[in-house]
């Protein structure tokens, strides 16, 4: 099983690089969904993941709750991306919107569901492959399947499945609970 | 009907389930404990069914994961190639001020992103004075040095970076926080019009 994050952080703290690689690692899908959410062009895009990840390190000695690491950057890349945006649309040739993004591109729920994600996700690969195999196909696969679907992908008795399922559930929110992400928190302007 | 009988809630269900307001349980979701759960951990986590999170492109990882390594030099992270968007000396004058007099001044404006540059010279005999003003940084809050040549300039109280040469400059180089404004090339030597 991965560290918990107040334990990567602090080996952050005392100057370990493989620790803050481990962290971006962690967290880097969460950052760039934020970055690719508001709408940017690729090139603001970058930037916006880079001075997210630039501002964690310069900000790690103000950072004294590791718990909320997650929100932290999420708050960050936010602030970032719409500074960007800002920037963009004040008819910068250097960064250009895409068509698609809305007047409102990262409202706090969609921020919400997108850390709920990321969290989940880290939760699931510190899964057995047994299990994160089971719950993948039934809460996570593009296309929903049946009980008798699943079972044969799996090479399973139809009838073990429920039972699988709920073992595998209960494992997935124990990671979770240990890594203290069990609750879904509120955005707000500085969690740390 | 024992719930242990009937087909369990599909994926579409617990959702749909999840996302009702909490209320008393009906039909199978009242009598099966382990769609209840289901039900509860959607609603905790309402990301099921959604596209996993795309990693960042692997350039950006790097990048960010050798943040602890280099930090300093991998804070800059652009560089913007300025534009001229205006030179005196290639404005038309009025007839009877094109002659040698107007060679002894020049006012040339760069613009790169949101930063323009102001470049000011005038010749006093032998020596080039100059005169800078950057706007659209954030003074006070960024670090902003003018590189000439190898020389670095740092802003006086007012913002204005002021030297004098016996020779003009032919590069130069705002270095900020975030990001460095190249200027073109400045030639010194007039075209004729």
């Amino acid at each position: 099983m991965s560290e918990i994050d107040s334990d990567i952080w602090l080996r952050v703290l005392a100057g370990d690089n493989a620790a803050w690689e481990d962290l971006v690692r962690r967290y880097q899908p969460l950052v760039y969904a934020v970055a690719v959410r508001a709408g940017l062009s690729m090139e603001d895009a970058a930037d916006c993941f880079q001075q997210t990840w630039v501002s964690l390190y310069r900000s790690r000695r103000r950072i004294h709750d590791p718990s909320r690491l997650s929100a932290w950057l999420v708050t960050t890349a936010k602030r970032e991306a719409l500074r960007l945006r800002r920037r963009a649309e004040k008819g910068d040739a250097e960064a250009i919107i895409h068509d698609w993004a809305s007047s409102d591109p990262l409202p706090d729920e969609d921020l919400e569901r997108l850390e709920a994600q990321a969290k989940l996700e880290i939760a699931l690969g510190d899964l057995d492959p047994r299990c994160h195999q089971v719950l993948w196909a039934f809460f996570f696969s593009p296309e929903e399947k049946s009980y008798e679907d699943i079972a044969r992908d799996l090479g399973m008795a139809v009838n073990s499945l429920g039972a699988m399922r709920r073992r595998c559930l209960d494992k997935l929110k124990g990671i979770l609970a240990d890594y203290g992400f069990t609750r879904v928190r509120k955005d707000e302007d500085d969690p740390l | 009907m024992n719930a242990s009988k009937e087909k369990h809630l599909t994926r579409t269900e617990l959702i749909r389930a999840a996302g009702r307001s909490a209320r008393k349980p009906e039909g199978h979701l009242s009598r099966c404990e382990e769609c209840r759960q289901m039900v509860e951990f959607f609603r905790a986590y309402a990301v099921a069914g959604a596209i996993p999170l795309p990693a960042a492109p692997a350039g950006w990882i790097e990048r960010a994961s050798n943040l602890a390594r280099r930090p300093k030099s991998l804070e800059k992270i652009k560089q913007l190639i300025a534009g001229v968007i205006f030179d005196s000396w290639e404005a038309p004058l009025p007839v009877g001020v094109r002659g040698s007099g107007a060679m002894d001044h020049r006012r040339l404006r760069f613009r790169a992103g949101n930063t323009t540059v102001d470049l000011h010279a005038e010749r006093h005999g032998q020596t080039w004075k100059f005169l800078v003003q950057a706007a659209g940084i954030n003074r006070g809050r960024e670090k902003v040095m003018l590189a000439v040549g190898r020389k670095k300039l740092y802003p006086d109280a007012l913002g204005l970076y002021q030297w004098s040469s016996p020779r003009p400059p032919i590069r130069l180089v705002l270095h900020l926080e975030r990001r460095e404004v190249i200027l073109p090339e400045i030639k010194w030597t007039r075209r004729r019009k």
